[in-house]
């Protein structure tokens, strides 16, 4: 367990781009690109999301359920200076439901507003992995305070992406 | 189409036996000056702020004192307003609105209006051949301002409606030094839709040319407005062919309230539309249109053409951005039947997914948006066809600023009140995202079912989306 890390996190610090980075580029693209292939515009970005050191990490998840975990994090483009969120409140046919989402993005206005019977609150922040879902614990919380060296951040986020990495790998 | 030109010829001459009166006075009380404008016959009046409906005094090429006595502003900019065919013999009602319009925005500014009357009130082929003429005594007043007084022809904007178009690109192509800008407003079709680029307004005739086609029905030379591209920047609001508010029953009721008086105005309603475009963009200027370029009509109906990038939108009006492309680029939006005529335009994306065999045509749904700001509810509509596991994209459009997205609502509408066929088992579709482009403000935004996977069935309740991304897509990142 330990070898694997460490070898990832030499690779981080090489600057090479890792395979923790290509698995969230993977996801933006999917969600660019429709089975029919329009949007001949649709930015070419992506490419530069080099892990350039100062850039913003976020979370990054669409529509999870109340308890459930956010596994993902993205290390946002440049000009991507917030993590936003919005959770959305409200009855469906199957009672009460909460949902929440949670990405980069280059603006952010945070509102609450109830829009037929649904509460939306949309959240903005600007540190790293701000984002969290209200139900889930932070990374290394007890440990590692949040404030930790880059290094600390680099290893933990790999760390949790271990298990989506082995799984790409086989 | 035919009836309806034989319409507006009768309507003309009926018209014209009213006013036979006007015509030859212009000749008789001409000033001569100089040798070189003896022939001109188009007058040139600058109208004031406070004056907007009258010609009172006039600029007369050749007669220097004429330029002071009118108080011309020689440091700021001049638009001159060229009319077209006129079946009255006498200004329409848009020449003093769109004068106001500009002294409005300009307050300092130069407006012109140039009077041809008399030989646009003639048949139309003859008032047509006419325009040579008019841009011809255009291109001499223009060219004797700047050798009298120096007058920059940067500072130059011609503007022509119909024929008026065309003689405005003639005057264009004829002065000493290009002028800045000429905005063609529904150039005029026949006669001209096949024509040379020298004898119609083409993109050499001044340093920009923009135009608006909005009469554009029929087939290419039979048409009011001409079809083909002829500018710089050529915009179809509502596709170019006719216009949100100028059908039958809307002309009834202006009828019913105003009266026969206004007849000729519902003629040429769409015609017109043009203009009103225009003034909307002077007197709206915080909140321009923006058109969209597009390789086909048909590509912008299924919203495929929203993109801000590299110059593939412009705003309509007055603050266009001057691209002049290589190759003159045909660009759309959608507006509303009166002023002001900004709407807001959407592309959306949803993807059917379900075990359904049958496709099912001209399917009737509604879409709901929620914003920050407002919502826009019950928006209909309807796709040809819809299958299982294909991707459908379309776009709408709203007359209100709902702000930044924030959820949506979705309905499959039923064929009738009471359908057996929708009742004995209605059919039905998974759907996991449905992907929004929003035009103005150059996001893209996507809406999650908030159960993972939403059930849309014809006929029963709408289904709720909530934003779970957004991003915009004209910053530069990098």
């Amino acid at each position: 367990m330990k070898a694997p890390a460490a070898l990832l996190l030499a690779l981080l610090l090489c600057g090479q781009p890792g395979t923790g980075r290509a698995q969230d580029e993977e996801e933006e693209e999917h969600a660019d690109v429709g089975p029919e292939g329009y949007d001949d515009d649709d930015d070419e970005e992506g490419q530069e999301a080099s892990v350039a050191a100062g850039l913003l990490q976020c979370y990054a998840c669409q529509s999870l359920y109340r308890g459930e975990r956010c596994k993902q994090v993205q290390n946002c483009v440049h000009g991507h200076s917030f993590c936003k969120a919005i959770m959305s409140h409200g009855n469906t046919e199957s009672g009460p439901l909460t949902t929440y989402s949670a990405w980069c993005a280059d603006t952010c206005q945070p509102i609450t507003k109830t829009l037929e019977g649904t509460l939306m609150t949309l959240t903005c922040c600007q540190s790293t992995l701000c984002n969290i879902p209200p139900w889930q614990e932070p990374p290394g919380s007890g440990a590692g305070s949040p404030q930790g060296s880059p290094a600390m951040v680099a290893a933990t986020l790999l760390l949790s992406l271990l298990p989506g990495l082995q799984a790409m790998g086989s | 189409m035919e009836s309806k030109a034989l319409f507006l010829v009768a309507l003309g001459m009926w018209l014209q036996s009213l006013t036979a009166t006007r015509g030859g006075v212009a000749a008789a009380d001409r000033i001569t000056g100089g040798r070189d404008y003896i022939d001109i016959e188009s007058k040139f009046a600058l109208r004031t702020p406070e004056d907007t409906a009258e010609d009172t005094c006039h600029l007369i090429p050749g007669v220097t004192e004429s330029v002071a006595n009118c108080h011309f502003n020689h440091s700021s900019k001049t638009f001159v307003v060229i009319h077209g065919w006129t079946v009255t013999g006498m200004y329409e009602s848009w020449v003093p609105k769109l004068v106001a319009a500009l002294y409005k925005r300009e307050p300092d500014s130069n407006v012109i209006v140039v009077d041809w009357l008399s030989r646009a009130q003639q048949h139309y082929p003859v008032s047509a051949g006419y325009t040579k003429l008019v841009g011809k005594d255009v291109a001499k007043f223009i060219n004797w301002m700047a050798e009298e007084f120096h007058y920059p022809l940067d500072n130059v904007h011609l503007l022509g409606y119909s024929l008026g178009a065309h003689a405005a690109g003639i005057a264009g192509s004829l002065t000493n030094k290009k002028v800045n800008r000429i905005t063609g407003l529904d150039p005029a079709g026949p006669n001209f839709e096949y024509a040379e680029a020298p004898s119609r307004l083409s993109p050499d005739d001044a340093d920009f040319v923009d135009v608006l086609h909005t009469f554009t029905r029929g087939s290419p030379g039979r048409s009011i407005g001409i079809q083909k591209p002829v500018g710089h920047v050529d915009i179809y609001p509502n596709g170019g062919t006719f216009q949100p508010g100028c059908n039958i029953g809307e002309a009834i009721r202006v009828i019913a309230e105003r009266g026969l008086g206004d007849v000729d105005q519902l003629v040429k309603c769409s015609h017109e539309r043009s203009i009103h475009l225009f003034i909307d963009s002077l007197l709206n200027e915080e909140n321009p249109s923006k058109a969209y370029r597009c390789n086909s009509k048909e590509a912008f109906e299924k919203g495929l053409c929203l993109s801000c990038r590299k110059n593939r939108c412009n705003n309509l009006g007055y603050e266009i951005n001057k691209v002049r492309a290589k190759r003159s680029s045909k660009m759309y939006l959608k507006t509303r039947s009166q002023m002001p005529y900004k709407v807001f335009h959407y592309q959306v994306k949803i993807h059917f997914s379900g075990t359904e065999s049958d496709t099912q045509t001209n399917q009737a749904f509604e879409i709901s948006l929620y914003g920050t700001v407002a919502e826009s509810e019950n928006i209909p509509f309807t796709l040809p066809e819809v299958s299982a596991n294909k991707t459908y994209s379309f776009l709408i459009y709203t007359e209100v600023d709902i702000g930044e997205l924030l959820m949506l609502k979705l309905k499959w509408k039923s064929d009738s009140y009471f359908s057996w066929s929708d009742w004995w088992s209605s059919p039905g579709f998974a759907i996991e995202k449905i992907r929004v482009k929003a035009g103005e403000t150059q996001k893209k935004v996507i809406f999650c079912s908030r159960e993972k996977v939403s059930h849309l069935q014809k006929g029963k309740a709408s289904v709720v989306f909530v934003k779970c991304h957004d991003k915009s897509l004209n910053k530069k990142s990098g």
